[in-house]
């Protein structure tokens, strides 16, 4: 039985935000990845044991970012505008994909506001040995086919995603997503200098047949981050919450239960 | 009326299997596919008919921007501009480039323009474009920032022109503290601006504001008109009725003995334009935040995969007899009120025999007919400047 799910919107640092959330415990703030927010299976298996929240990024859905989204920082200190907002002194970060990339420049600035980091198949890095494929050249269909592990629920999501209303989100998600990261191509070149700031324990997560952010991505951060550990998820590709919310939710769980610290232990 | 002769230099040599072989003619197209020593003749031969619009009496030609691709092969329309400014003495060159957002300083071009203007005694027309889609792949520029860097570019260029310098520039895009270019145009403000475009609304509403020439490509006769209606519209909100003059329409054009013969001779070369060379995916010229919501992209999507008969029945070209053209025009004339008629002689594979022998059939059979389209002549084109031994 999960938790209920909470859909709000409020008004943080005069940016309309819609934002979910479910669950009690810990908070942990989910950073959801390029192609916007949803709510999948694997969140509802974490907020059985925290409180999970996760916001969509003002610029993907219908609301834009007061001051407007230019640079990926904006939405750095839009979240630390959150946290303020909600009254978060400290959270478990989770982020995914481009939100992965956010989540570490977050933690580089203010990982004292963070109990815990996790990466899952995370941008923000770039390894001439193992480039990554251009997103912006492929189209929606193509994008996920490369995303997915399993062709069948690569096709399923392309069902789900053939709406008239769908499609015209993702095109502003799109070019939100390439107003960040169009170039330098989802990565910041000064992240591997700074990520020594990291000093909180981080998990490392990733779908190990990720064909979009291959696992050696997860390896440079490890080899950057002072305090990180690597997962690789069998038979999942770029979206572990989404391909396999099970063991998604049980790597993150039990990282968390590991190393949080007193004050972040879950219920 | 003027009537100006645009040229795009395509690379008429894609081998027989690239349909099957190749996904696209931009941004990916190997440029194996490219060769240097064709590529030589090519260019030569491509000036040799700019040259010949010349002494065909033409009004100008047009040069053209296009990057990494065999659709054409002038990256830099003001080079192409710069062998043509000494071999040619009185016709106007217009550059149907430069895409100022591909560009790191819109002031690189403030001063090659001027150079050029400068060069030619005052024959320069400075087109701004901001490059099609592709361009953004080609460059790895944000294609989110295309309209901003355009209009902001536009305006340091045309104040890098018109007011005496040194001044100062902090703009969002472009930060420059001594603005202050050598040498300065020799038109005066500054030598004429079109904005040759594809639909756009907010270069339309540029062309409005700043009462200068827009020159629609590739379309269908129905939806050209529907948008030069909309200008006009748009134009009259602002208080004013727009002139012929800033109503221009570039459009592929051939003559022949007869409709028939027309639609035969061209009929491959056209299609070779708009089946082959202007191939590629939509991710490709639709990048993200390209084309803002409010504006539909067209262009040569309307034209990819229509046969050469529909492409002349919509008018997205004009093929035929020389009485079919010249009633052709007149009609769209009628419809559009364009006063610059803006003709792609040369277009896909036509080779050059066939291409000369369009451009004279051209001049000696309709440019007369046009030039009495919107009444009295023009007047007399730049008479040619003193040139020092």
């Amino acid at each position: 039985m999960s938790a209920p799910v909470h859909e709000e919107r409020r008004i943080v640092a005069g940016t309309r935000l819609r934002l979910w959330s479910a669950g009690t415990g810990p908070p942990l703030l989910y950073l959801h990845g390029a192609n916007g927010a949803h709510w999948l299976p694997g969140h509802d298996l974490l907020a059985a044991h925290c409180r999970v929240l996760l916001p969509e990024h003002p610029g993907w859905g219908e609301d834009d970012l007061a001051g407007g989204l230019e640079e990926l920082a904006d939405l750095v200190y839009f979240y630390l505008d959150l946290l303020d907002a909600l009254d978060l002194a400290q959270v478990h970060l989770v982020g995914h994909s481009l939100g992965g990339w956010l989540a570490a420049e977050i933690a580089v600035g203010q990982a004292h506001r963070l109990w815990t980091l996790t990466l899952v198949d995370a941008a923000g890095l770039w390894l001439n040995e193992a480039p990554l494929p251009d997103l912006f050249a492929l189209s929606p269909a193509e994008a996920t086919r490369l995303a997915t592990f399993n062709p069948a629920a690569a096709e399923a999501a392309l069902a789900a995603a053939a709406t008239p209303a769908a499609q015209a989100a993702q095109q502003r998600a799109r070019a939100a997503f390439a107003r960040v990261a169009w170039n330098p191509y989802l990565h910041n070149p000064r992240l591997p200098t700074r990520l020594h700031r990291v000093r909180v324990p981080t998990l490392l997560l990733w779908g190990a047949a990720d064909r979009v952010i291959p696992p050696a991505y997860a390896d440079a951060y490890a080899r950057w981050l002072p305090d990180a550990r690597v997962v690789l998820l069998p038979e999942c590709g770029h979206s572990p919450p989404r391909e396999q919310p099970t063991a998604f939710a049980r790597a993150v769980l039990e990282f968390l239960r590991q190393h949080a610290p007193a004050a972040g232990r879950l219920a | 009326m003027e009537f100006h002769c645009f040229h795009l230099m395509p690379w008429p040599y894609l081998p027989p299997d690239f349909d099957a072989r190749y996904s696209s003619a931009w941004v990916t197209c190997p440029n194996a596919l490219y060769d240097p020593e064709r590529g030589h003749a090519l260019y030569h031969r491509y000036l040799d008919e700019l040259e010949l619009a010349e002494r065909l009496g033409f009004d100008g030609v047009c040069v053209n921007e296009h990057h990494q691709t065999a659709y054409g092969l002038m990256p830099a329309p003001n080079v192409i501009a710069a062998t043509l400014a000494r071999r040619t003495q009185r016709i106007k060159i217009a550059l149907m480039g430069n895409a100022i957002p591909l560009r790191d300083h819109p002031l690189r071009i403030a001063e090659e323009v001027a150079m050029l203007d400068v060069i030619t005694g005052g024959r320069i027309i400075s087109g701004f474009v901001r490059g099609i889609g592709c361009e953004y792949h080609s460059f790895g520029v944000n294609p989110t920032w295309s309209r901003e860097r355009f209009e902001e570019g536009i305006d340091l260029i045309v104040r890098a022109w018109t007011e005496p310098g040194p001044w100062s520039h902090w703009g969002k895009h472009y930060r420059v503290r001594y603005v202050n270019p050598w040498p300065r145009p020799l038109q005066q403000p500054h030598p004429p601006v079109w904005l040759p475009g594809t639909g756009s609304i907010e270069t339309i509403e540029t062309a409005v504001a700043r009462r200068w020439p827009y020159v629609r490509t590739y379309d269908t006769i129905d939806d050209i008109a529907v948008m030069y209606d909309d200008l006009r519209e748009r134009a009259r909100r602002q208080g004013y009725e727009p002139s012929p003059d800033q109503i221009g329409w570039m459009v592929p054009i051939y003559v022949a003995d007869t409709d028939a013969k027309a639609i035969a001779e061209a009929g491959p070369h056209v299609e070779y334009l708009f089946h082959w060379l202007s191939k590629r995916p939509a991710e490709f010229s639709q990048p993200p935040g390209y084309v803002t919501p409010r504006s539909t992209r067209r262009g040569l999507e309307v034209a990819r995969s229509r046969s050469v008969a529909e492409l002349n029945a919509r008018g997205i070209v004009v093929f035929g007899s020389p009485e079919t053209v010249r009633q052709r025009l007149a009609e769209a004339h009628r419809r559009l009120g364009y006063g610059k008629l803006v003709g792609l002689l040369q277009f896909g594979s036509l080779p050059h025999e066939q291409t000369v022998a369009n451009m004279t059939a051209f001049a000696e059979e309709i440019l007369p007919f046009v030039r009495a389209l919107d009444g009295p002549p023009a007047p007399a084109a730049t008479a040619p400047r003193e040139v020092p031994a």
